[in-house]
């Protein structure tokens, strides 16, 4: 069981993913924008963050950024529908260690979350 | 506005509703070329793109249609339209857009996009930046989705 944190302005998009892994025992918490996952990011401390892209006050490439400031050893999977190279290339030059791009495959996201839980 | 430009988001609406529906098929109906404004349906998803190629998409229909789409994206029963149902249309609307970014990427176009916007009631008068329009109507199992796409050369 891990502590996972869905950072996206969609609450459809957040409600869904949290659907899919609350069944699989994790616990979930939300932030609808980069700078309230940054916020979340250092009261709840994850195991594993989703952090969508396109976000208002604050844009998941540039929370990536920020998190890692404080956390370098952050999990931070992007999972976003804004899927260009050059957006995938930004997020993990800003430390995201893995991209999904939506629409996600349930299996997908879960097999990527299983590669980074700790052991 | 290039026509070509429409291929990308009609093969991404295509993909993204039938993983999205669970469906085998989605059709495309018969483009037109729309003006410079068009009067709302029910429900109006804006997406704003800018970067090399600069206007706007929206994706149009019934609430109807928006409850039977979210429902099964959702899987979940849905009475009657809510706020569920307009986060969903918006980020089906999202994803569409976003996959046909990335389409437009490998014709060399580098595109950001805003987060949705809901536009939401039928009958008003919508402005597209000056902008016409190309017109797709994507029809599926649980309804039409109208998609419409104004975009040019970024102004210099």
């Amino acid at each position: 069981m891990a502590k996972v944190l869905l950072v996206d302005d969609s609450s459809f998009m957040r409600d869904r993913c949290a659907k899919l892994l609350t069944k699989e025992g994790h616990d979930i918490f939300h932030a609808g924008n980069g700078k309230e996952g940054v916020d979340m990011y250092a009261r709840v401390k994850p195991d594993v963050t989703f952090m969508d892209i396109t976000m208002p006050e604050m844009d998941g490439i540039t929370a990536v950024a920020e998190i890692k400031k404080t956390d370098p050893n952050a999990v931070i999977i992007m999972l976003s529908a804004v899927g260009q190279k050059e957006m995938v290339m930004k997020a993990i030059q800003n430390g995201a260690k893995y991209f999904i791009v939506k629409p996600f495959e349930p299996m997908k996201v879960l097999e990527v979350l299983g590669k980074f839980l700790p052991k | 506005m290039d026509a070509n430009l429409i291929n990308g988001f009609v093969r991404a609406a295509i993909e993204v509703l039938k993983q999205e529906l669970k469906v085998e098929e989605v059709q495309r109906g018969d483009l037109s070329l729309g003006e410079t404004e068009f009067t709302s349906e029910e429900l109006n998803c804006l997406i704003g793109i800018v970067g090399q190629l600069e206007g706007q998409c929206f994706y149009c229909c019934s609430k109807a249609v928006a409850c039977k789409i979210v429902a099964v994206m959702a899987d979940e029963a849905i009475e009657e339209y809510n706020d569920m149902v307009a986060d969903g249309l918006a980020e089906l609307a999202n994803v569409i857009t976003g996959r046909a970014t990335i389409y437009l990427e490998s014709s060399g176009f580098k595109l950001d996009l805003s987060p949705p916007t809901l536009l939401t009631g039928a009958g008003i008068k919508v402005g597209t930046m000056s902008i016409k329009t190309i017109n797709v109507p994507l029809v599926t199992p649980l309804g039409t989705l109208m998609i419409k796409v104004g975009l040019r050369e970024q102004k210099k």
